[in-house]
């Protein structure tokens, strides 16, 4: 220990930066199997339909992080087949509809998800 | 107490305007307001799983024949819902909120009104209240 203290703030500022740079990375890992475990979810509900689970295909997700911030977005993607029915399937039409749960998969997800960000922080705390 | 009364007290807020709930006839008057309310279901519990609180979730589908109908009509459902707080006997209840949809106006292709397409938007709701027995 230097006597001022001050070798170990470099030292501190130091593992700072490992673990910065570290982070973006594991956090989007994180993410990613999120964003698997709710795309499963929505094409298991929708393959369950009668009438919607052609466009059981269509449900997917993709990257689209921002500086510093990742980003998945999951849903049907209307360039593929049965894709351009997703809207009906969640919000219904000027006569209801709607049956779809769109927030059902990210609810049984997030308890997971902010688990895994816990445990993040906690390995994270550990290499400082 | 019950999650029929809470619902009721619900869509009697919105009030102005044609409502139309369980279903839509035949032959609509446009515009309307298509209300749809769940069953409050549990949203939160207590470390010994009793039920401190119930969230009833509302989709309204606002519907027109022009663009602009449709937006005169959300004006006042949102206005009649965003912020409120219903009084329902046998429920202690927070204040109607929102939830973002990200939906845009759209035009309703498999109904036609004297050769067009009437328009539409989803809007959804929550409200989070505790029985108070």
């Amino acid at each position: 220990m230097s006597a001022d203290g001050s070798a170990e703030i470099r030292q501190l500022a130091l593992n700072l930066g490992r673990v910065a740079g570290a982070a973006l990375q594991d956090v989007d890992a994180v993410l990613k199997k999120g964003a698997q475990n709710i795309k499963n979810e929505m094409r298991r509900d929708v393959s369950g339909s009668r009438h919607f689970f052609g466009m059981t295909g269509s449900i997917s997700y993709d990257a689209e992080p921002l500086p510093g911030r990742p980003r998945y977005v999951i849903g049907p993607d209307k360039s593929l087949r049965g894709g351009a029915l997703g809207n009906i399937y969640y919000f219904g039409t000027s006569r209801g509809g709607g049956s779809g749960d769109i927030d059902k998969p990210l609810r049984t997800e997030e308890p997971r998800t902010m688990d895994a960000l816990g445990k993040l922080a906690g390995k994270w705390a550990g290499q400082l | 107490m019950t999650g029929d009364a809470l619902a009721a007290g619900f869509e009697a807020l919105i009030t102005g305007v044609t409502v139309y709930k369980d279903r839509v006839p035949d032959s609509p008057s446009f515009p309307y307001v298509f209300v749809t309310t769940n069953f409050p279901t549990v949203s939160h519990r207590s470390a010994a799983r009793t039920v401190h609180a119930r969230a009833l979730r509302s989709r309204t589908q606002v519907v027109g024949l022009t663009a602009a109908s449709v937006r005169i009509i959300a004006q006042k459902l949102a206005d009649a819902l965003e912020g409120k707080r219903p009084a329902v006997a046998g429920w202690v209840l927070g204040s109607i909120e929102s939830v973002g949809n990200d939906q845009p106006l759209l035009p309703d292709n498999d109904v036609t009104i004297n050769g067009q397409n009437p328009l539409y938007q989803p809007f959804d709701w929550i409200l989070t209240g505790s029985p108070t027995t």
